[in-house]
């Protein structure tokens, strides 16, 4: 429970520092410019991590428009197509799908279609994950076949990965969930159980949307990281293989063993138990 | 409970994956079958991410074969002579069909082939199980065995005849290894297990009694799960040990009762169970083969 105790320590921290900035407001130098700031920074994923929310406070100009979006490290993933060989449905291709994030979450204080096409782009904000299909590369496998699918020739895997992200909750885009006040906003970022480790960046535009300007910008981070536990088991298992699936197989044979002779014992105590019944013990004999 | 599974990266109740492994454990336990082609696609269900269900699934089975294999053991129904012999030709067979499969696979769609006979072969087997057990029910005639138990075969006119006491056959130790080659060679090729082949082979090919059939077929399965095990954490590192843990003491608290459940069964009863779930396996691979997929594109695979 020490662990505990540090993560609420740390909380508390994070929050005091945003209520701070809420309390004494930014400095003047900075009134005009865009701030954020991230509580919690650093978030233990243990045994008993069920998700977690990450606030974000900060200050934008006045009158301007916030959108927001958290961004997980870029990372590979395997993907594989069914399709129809003949009359039977079989696997036809492996894909690797290269550099894409395993979280995306995208916030605004308005509606994002409200925004002129290029500044959606310039920003990576819009509906449909647009920065995120453009940045990736998708590697197809088909028989012996090595294909590269640019842009829409990749969009059926990255449909279908973004689709599953959604449905996740890692990938989400949250319109008018920016609550704002003046010149300060804020906003709750929900991480899911399935949370991507590493360092995620969070990027706060402050946009003139009616001039269609983007008045200024900040950035921030926080970081998942597997602790206790979590943070050891992982680590053995993409460091040190052999040594893993050695005490991997160890820990099976022990519980195999433990469990039968727990079950033996039960057995005998059973039997102790109802020692009138002599032909309980001739088990043995009862088979063929 | 939930519990946050660390190298899955889901979260899970606890309570759930022990029962998942209970019931696999049960099926190991009654039929000597690895469980594996049950556990997998139900982990997948469940959340977990394909080539973490299916490395960390074999370790659970390494669990239930101990404690199963332990507990048939007991009671004399394991012939670790006979399963050795086995095991040594399921090795040689086994690293031969994963050599056999990379020279397949650069050939072209060998998986296709591969699915087809697997369905056929599992419908032939499921279906003439069926079919024996269900007359052997039906003679009510002596709490019987396979068909004529000890009748010599062709198997057993092979040279380096042996006696095996404990399955009460005789046997030559050429044809034991050949036959723990072929399934060897087949559980590589179809990435498989070895015990839906191995019960039916030695119940009727080799005529040991079926209950000392299911026992010495999971002392056997457990030296492929360790061998699986092993070459997932290397290859893949994809094991959650975890998961795997909450799984297998469910699976060796299930095989014990599944070996104890075994007893009571009559020999006829338990292998037309077996045989149903052959070909309700059967039915499943068909199924996936014949019938649109929900979604065409599923995480997994790669290389």
């Amino acid at each position: 429970m020490h662990f505990k105790t540090i993560k609420a320590f740390r909380y508390l921290l994070g929050l005091l520092t945003v209520l701070l900035t809420f309390a004494g407001g930014a400095p003047p130098a900075l009134a005009a410019g865009v701030t954020v700031a991230v509580a919690p920074k650093e978030i233990d994923v243990g045994l008993d991590f069920r998700g977690q929310a990450v606030e974000l406070t900060g200050t934008v100009p006045e009158g301007s428009d916030v959108f927001i979006k958290v961004v997980s490290p870029a990372r590979n993933v395997n993907l594989t197509r069914k399709g129809k060989a003949g009359f039977l449905w079989m696997n036809v291709a492996q894909a690797e799908v290269e550099g894409i994030p395993k979280m995306y979450q995208i916030f605004s204080s308005r509606k994002i279609n409200d925004l002129p096409a290029g500044l959606r782009a310039e920003m990576g904000v819009d509906q449909n994950f647009q920065a995120v299909r453009d940045a990736c590369r998708v590697k197809e496998i088909s028989g012996n076949q090595l294909r590269l699918l640019a842009g829409d020739a990749g969009k059926e895997y990255l449909d279908a990965l973004i689709n599953l992200y959604q449905r996740d909750n890692l990938y989400a885009v949250r319109e008018n969930a920016v609550q704002k006040s003046g010149n300060r906003f804020r906003v709750s970022v929900p991480l899911p159980a399935s949370v991507a480790f590493g360092e995620t960046l969070v990027s706060v535009y402050a946009v003139d949307v009616a001039n269609g300007k983007i008045l200024g910008e900040a950035k921030n981070n926080f970081a998942a990281r597997p602790v206790g536990l979590v943070g050891l088991e992982r680590a053995m298992a993409k460091t040190n293989g052999p040594l893993y699936g050695i005490l991997a197989i160890y820990i099976a044979l022990a519980a195999g063993l433990v469990i039968d002779l727990l079950f033996n014992y039960l057995n005998k105590l059973f039997r102790l138990f109802r020692k009138a019944a002599p032909q309980s013990s001739q088990e043995a004999l009862e088979i063929h | 409970m939930s519990i946050f599974l660390p190298v899955a990266g889901v979260q899970l109740s606890a309570y759930l994956l022990l029962g998942l492994g209970g019931m696999v454990g049960l099926l190991s336990g009654l039929f000597g079958v690895g469980g594996g082609f049950l556990l997998t696609p139900l982990l997948m269900m469940i959340g977990v991410p394909p080539a973490v269900a299916a490395a960390s699934d074999t370790n659970q089975i390494v669990a239930a074969s101990v404690s199963g294999t332990l507990a048939h053991g007991r009671v004399g129904n394991v012939d670790f002579k006979l399963g050795l012999v086995m095991i040594v030709g399921g090795l040689l067979g086994g690293t031969v069909g994963t050599n056999l499969v990379r020279l397949l696979r650069q050939l072209g769609n060998f998986d296709f082939a591969i699915k087809i006979i697997y369905v056929v072969m599992l419908l032939g087997v499921g279906a003439f199980m069926f079919q024996e057990s269900l007359q052997a029910l039906r003679k009510k005639s002596v709490p019987g065995e396979a068909p004529e138990p000890g009748r010599p075969g062709l198997l057993q006119r092979l040279p380096l005849e042996v006696y095996f006491p404990t399955s009460g056959i005789k046997c030559s130790v050429l044809a034991l290894l050949g036959l723990g080659f072929l399934i060897g060679l087949l559980a590589a090729l179809m990435g498989v297990g070895g015990g839906f082949i191995m019960l039916p082979i030695m119940i009727y090919l080799l005529r040991i009694p079926t209950l000392k059939a299911v026992g010495t077929s999971l002392f056997t399965v457990l030296f492929t799960a360790i061998n699986v095990t092993m070459s997932q954490t290397l290859i893949n590192q994809t094991v959650d040990l975890l998961l795997a843990l909450l799984l297998l003491l469910g699976s060796a608290v299930g095989a014990q009762i599944g070996a104890r459940l075994g007893r009571l069964l009559k020999a006829e009863q338990l292998r037309i169970i077996f045989s149903l779930i052959v070909l309700g396996v059967m039915v499943k691979m068909a199924h996936d083969l014949l019938v649109a997929p929900a979604s065409l594109i599923v995480p997994g695979g790669g290389h």
